[in-house]
């Protein structure tokens, strides 16, 4: 599974639209396969959606993304979204292998637990 | 807990405003009832999380208040942020923050005071909408019945083709219902079908994909993508060709679209305006223009009468434009005199408003004086203004036009047969004549 986290320094991006880089990272039977770190040069909707289809993201783990931004956008690319995630990347890349990254991980009032 | 600490606690969730503290990691403290009533946070939950992650605003990170209070030591008040509210809703809210200081002066940390400002926003959209109306400018019945509809039209999100003469505004009525529409955040962008060759409009469009063709070193995403919850005007659409409207209509039907050299079908929610100054019906039967797209993009059809149709309009346009001219040339001409709006009323403007402005720009460039003069006017309106009798160019136009001089002028008969270029006697007869009723 191709995953791509939208970062702002070392934690995810409070918001999908204003994210500095892109971690892709691959998953292959509860491993990362692939590390790769791409920069939102003009860090713009069309970077991001650019980047997410060159790398051909399946799922899109980010913070909060609001209706009227790019949800549908991302969605007409058949890629999944897991949005108001909250965290450091070394925490949302444990809890990737783990499997356990739904929405709302990092906030426990969706549903999701913090990692200990 | 002391009386005095539960009495401050019940103080703290009282306070109508949304109100939180952070450390100086800008982790939350404390956070109010008010604060969870308006980010849909509980404060259990959003107590020992960074701020930046339940608040998630455009500028978190960046020019984030807090932060800078945390770090000037300085308060900021009223600044105006969105956030995205715990069920991914965006929200306006207004911020006020200061910091936080222990009983020896030290810095602990800052707060941060803000209320929902989404209800003023929506009175602010209603001025704004009266604004936007107010930035076509014309009293012509026609163009007053249009402009009461513009509301409905941007509210709405039918296909709206705009018909009208070259020059006529055509694009000021296209950005009106953009900026009324729900669509007003989003992007704008107009394309002119007309200045592009088949190929660059159709890759202009539609976008193409790496190795599309040999300059294609990167994928770009057309005009289509980049208009996304925003709205598309396609200027000229009758000279678009014919294999790009079997593209345009599915784009309409469906919002699918492909980009040149990619086998990957993409999704657009732009609003397509479309506009003309061709007749397009004339067009269908030569074969040029598809029957279909026309019924497709003509579900509202608004038309823009020349300007020599509405005579009444060139003194509000010319004092528009004279506003405009007078900031961007630092020239002391004020005023225009009733001989040359004589003269403009006679002109029939086969260029339409464009014209007019051209006009307006070519006098300030030739006037060093406070008042515009005929002479200062373009020859070719000079000519024809000579060359046309009576005070409008075309009489049944005649009615309209008094009846705007006397309004501007307040009733005032003398000063409206002035700038009518009539003697007053004229006047009074043809007002009688007209059944213009001066009181009202």
């Amino acid at each position: 599974m191709r995953l791509g986290i939208t970062l702002f320094g070392d934690r995810v991006a409070p918001r999908c639209t204003f994210a500095e880089s892109i971690l892709i990272v691959v998953k292959d039977r509860g491993r990362i396969t692939h590390r790769e770190t791409v920069q939102l040069e003009n860090k713009t909707i069309i970077d991001l959606m650019n980047v997410l289809r060159d790398y051909k993201v399946e799922t899109l783990v980010c913070g909060g993304i609001s209706v009227m931004e790019i949800r549908e956008l991302v969605q007409s690319l058949d890629i999944a979204i897991v949005d108001n995630v909250a965290g450091d990347i070394d925490e949302i890349i444990k809890t990737i292998k783990m499997g356990t990254i739904q929405p709302g991980y990092g906030l426990q009032n969706l549903g999701a637990t913090p990692l200990k | 807990m002391s009386d005095f600490e539960k009495m401050s606690n019940i103080i703290f969730n009282s306070i109508s405003d949304g109100v939180f503290a952070v450390n100086q990691r800008r982790i939350i403290t404390s956070f109010n009832r008010s604060a969870e009533r308006i980010t849909g946070f509980k404060a259990s939950n959003a107590i020992g999380k960074h701020c930046f992650d339940i608040f998630r605003t455009e500028i978190c990170h960046k020019s984030c208040p807090l932060k800078d209070t945390l770090e000037d030591h300085e308060p900021i008040e009223d600044a105006h942020v969105t956030i995205i509210t715990c069920d991914g809703c965006e929200l306006l809210i207004s911020v006020t923050t200061t910091v936080l200081r222990d009983d020896d002066g030290d810095i602990i940390g800052a707060v941060e005071f803000f209320r929902d400002i989404s209800e003023i926003e929506m009175v602010r959209k209603r001025c704004d909408q009266a604004k936007v109306l107010s930035d076509i400018i014309s009293v012509n019945t026609r163009m007053q019945k249009m402009i009461e509809l513009l509301p409905n039209i941007a509210e709405s999100e039918c296909n709206v083709l705009i018909e009208g003469p070259s020059g006529s505004g055509k694009e000021v009525i296209a950005q009106a219902i953009h900026n009324l529409s729900p669509r007003k955040y989003g992007p704008y962008i107009r394309i002119n079908c007309a200045a592009l060759p088949v190929t660059l409009l159709e890759s202009e469009l539609f976008g193409y994909s790496k190795g599309a063709f040999t300059d294609a070193k990167r994928d770009k995403p057309g005009q289509f993508c980049l208009a996304n919850r925003g709205t598309l005007l396609l200027d000229e659409i009758g000279t678009m060709d014919v294999s790009i409207q079997v593209k345009l209509l599915r784009v309409l039907s469906s919002g699918e679209f492909q980009p040149l050299g990619s086998t990957k079908t993409l999704r657009t929610d732009a609003r397509i305006l479309t506009s003309t100054n061709t007749d397009l019906q004339a067009a269908i039967k030569k074969g040029r223009f598809r029957e279909d797209l026309y019924f497709r993009i003509n579900v509202v059809n608004i038309q823009i009468p020349p300007l020599k149709e509405r005579p009444e309009d060139i003194p509000l346009l010319v004092e528009h434009f004279m506003k405009l001219f007078k900031e961007k040339f630092h020239k002391p001409s004020e005023r225009i005199s009733p001989a040359a709006i004589a003269a403009l009323r006679k002109c029939s403007f086969p260029g339409n408003v464009r014209e007019l402005e051209n006009a307006i720009e070519h006098a300030f460039v030739m006037c060093n004086n406070a008042e515009i003069q005929v002479e200062h006017l373009p020859p070719r309106i000079m000519e024809e203004c000579a060359n046309t009798k009576g005070f409008v160019r075309d009489k049944k136009n005649e009615k309209d036009v008094i009846k705007e001089s006397l309004v501007r002028n307040m009733g005032n008969r003398t000063r409206a047969a002035d700038e009518l270029g009539m003697h007053r006697a004229t006047l009074y007869r043809k007002i009688k004549i007209y059944g213009i009723d001066i009181h009202s």
